[in-house]
């Protein structure tokens, strides 16, 4: 075993809607975990990867510092954290779409040629307007979204859209459909650069076993 | 007055102090490295801590002059601080250095100064201690550096590394006929090894799907000077002359350092192209284990001299040695001694008493 290769590999993995489905990727790739009662570390029988359950919008950070090698991130909080980061596969699971919405009563002649926008997602939203040459005003929100355009906050919202239904209960349309968001699972550079022999090994077996058979490895490795 | 207390403690993003234990270690450090690059035949520089930013602009990409500081001088000239010791000792040394003069080998120990994120300030890219043989563009050259900087990392007692070693000069020659802008964009899908952005660039550029997938893959290897040997064989009919000559150059290289050196350090690694608008030929990084960023950068830049008046090669990397102070094995060498109280009943009883320990060796206080 030479060096490198004598730490299990460190993944930060975000809570919520895509830990099961990362859960169960893992135990079909032979590398099943779980996480004790409120223990917020794991790591698999065969100690070739510890995983840290982090919130998020915190998988990035992590990543950044090197305190985590690898995380498992989607593309909207990827974008937000501004730094560089390897991704070395995309999950065939958790895509969603980046969309601007609004009122269904509203009348886009109301706007005057510039947009007004409440949305978590600040540096994509700037971004993605100013590159097209469209003046935005953005106006940052911690959650809720759907609520700035029913109190008057603003006409629009940039979001995250994925059966829309929350959009339809509150009486909202998807005025333009932004970008697609995928899942990726990505690596601090510095870190995959000394550990790329066995970073390597693990996409592949994740690829392997993939029983979607469709887990795009996006960056060569 | 009312001073605002908490905005005159803040220091501004882009600067640092550090004290007491922290600043002996990094002086012992510097030193420690000082003296070896000496023994290699390397004299020191000095460089201004500002200069003409008109001498620089058209070396600067993008990313670097947004992160440069900038001010104006009484004549209302525009200045740039000092944030990359190599552009400022090019335009020093090809102002005074003559062409009799060369080779010249020069080391340096600088601070840098340039805007870093909040959130990436733990980089600690604030100084650079570095090298450059200035005058030759052989093949012992690169091998004189790189050695020299595995040999600085030995001597400092850096943790398990690696230095990874590619070459501009292989994607100059994959990518000739790009214009800056596509280049730019060229570098930075294949340092962030996304190939799906490579093989869109490649498509705008014309490149055939097959010669596509051959860069791709060219581009993302890690590995030996075998394995580069048996994917150069494999990707041939898709190369061009002038990329399996520099592939050739990289393997040659590669065995030379082995053999000089067997220590295992060293990896090809053609998605190192070098992070300077101004490399030229080989280029390398180095990362030790549990760091979260490289630690040494350096490489070849033959022609940026001749911005300055001299055209001549030169070579050089620099380190960044606050990167690597805090790590334990490093950290235990360079620790301060302890002092003790002199002791003596009378001050000239205890200063006697103090000359005595620190001739033996030890730290005392009065």
């Amino acid at each position: 075993m030479s060096a490198a290769q004598r730490y299990p590999l460190t993944i930060a993995l975000p809570k919520g809607r895509l830990h099961d489905q990362i859960r169960e990727l893992f135990a079909r790739c032979g590398l099943a975990f779980k996480f004790e009662s409120r223990k917020l570390v794991a790591e698999d029988r065969e100690g070739s990867v510890r995983l840290m359950l982090v919130k998020n919008s915190d998988v990035p950070v992590y990543v950044n510092h090197g305190i985590a090698g690898l995380g498992v991130c989607g593309d909207d909080v990827l974008y937000e954290s501004g730094f560089d980061y390897f991704r070395l596969l995309t999950f065939p699971f958790g895509s969603t779409r980046m969309c601007l919405a609004g009122r269904r009563d509203h009348d886009p002649q109301q706007d005057h040629g510039r947009l007004k926008v409440a949305t978590k997602f600040t540096r994509f939203a700037h971004d993605f307007f100013h590159q097209r040459g469209i003046p935005v005003e953005v106006i940052k929100l911690g959650g809720s979204v759907e609520l700035a355009p029913l109190l008057g906050l603003a006409p629009y919202i940039v979001d995250l859209v994925e059966t829309g239904s929350t959009l339809t209960a509150n009486d909202l349309v998807v005025n333009e459909e932004l970008t697609q968001i995928q899942v990726h699972l990505i690596s601090n550079p510095a870190y995959y650069k000394f550990h790329y022999a066995q970073v390597n090994a693990l996409v592949r077996r994740l690829q392997n076993h993939d029983s979607q058979g469709d887990a795009d490895e996006s960056t060569a490795g | 007055m009312v001073l605002n207390r908490r905005g005159y403690l803040q220091i501004p993003q882009g600067t640092e102090g550090f004290y007491l234990e922290e600043a002996y270690r990094h002086k012992k450090l510097t030193a420690e490295v000082e003296q070896l690059l000496y023994l290699w035949g390397y004299l020191p520089v000095q460089t201004p801590v500002f200069d003409y930013y008109d001498a620089y602009a058209a070396l600067l990409s993008e990313d670097e002059a947004r992160k440069i500081y900038r001010l104006i001088d009484r004549d209302g000239d525009l200045l740039m601080l000092r944030s990359d010791v190599t552009l400022f000792l090019a335009k020093q040394m090809g102002m005074i250095l003559r062409r009799d003069d060369l080779p010249m080998r020069v080391c340096y120990a600088d601070t840098i100064l340039r805007h870093q994120n909040r959130e990436d300030i733990s980089k600690n890219e604030f100084f650079q201690t570095g090298v450059e043989l200035i005058g030759l563009d052989t093949l012992d050259a690169d091998l004189e550096v790189i050695l020299l900087l595995r040999r600085t990392l030995q001597q400092i007692g850096a943790p398990l590394y690696y230095i990874h070693i590619g070459s501009r000069a292989l994607f100059n020659a994959g990518f000739d006929q790009a214009d800056a802008a596509v280049a730019a964009r060229l570098r930075r899908a294949i340092v962030l090894r996304d190939m799906q952005q490579l093989s869109a660039e490649c498509t705008l550029l014309g490149i055939s799907a097959a010669r596509s997938r051959a860069l791709q893959q060219l581009f993302s290897y890690i590995g030996d000077a075998t394995g580069l040997s048996a994917l150069a064989n494999s990707l041939r009919s898709e190369l061009q002359a002038a990329e399996l000559r520099q592939i050739e150059r990289l393997q040659q290289l590669y065995h030379t350092l082995n053999e000089a050196d067997d220590s295992g350090s060293y990896r090809i690694d053609l998605s190192e192209i070098g992070s300077q608008s101004y490399h030229t030929g080989v280029v390398f990084q180095a990362y030790v284990d549990g760091l979260d960023a490289s630690v040494a950068a350096g490489g070849r830049y033959d022609r940026l001299y001749g911005r300055f008046g001299l055209e001549t090669p030169a070579v050089g990397f620099s380190i960044m040695l606050r990167k690597l102070q805090d790590d334990a094995a490093v950290d235990a060498r360079f620790t301060p001694q302890i002092s003790e109280a002199a002791t003596g009943r009378t001050f000239v009883q205890r200063f006697r008493d103090a000359e005595v320990r620190r001739r033996a060796g030890g730290s005392a206080t009065l």
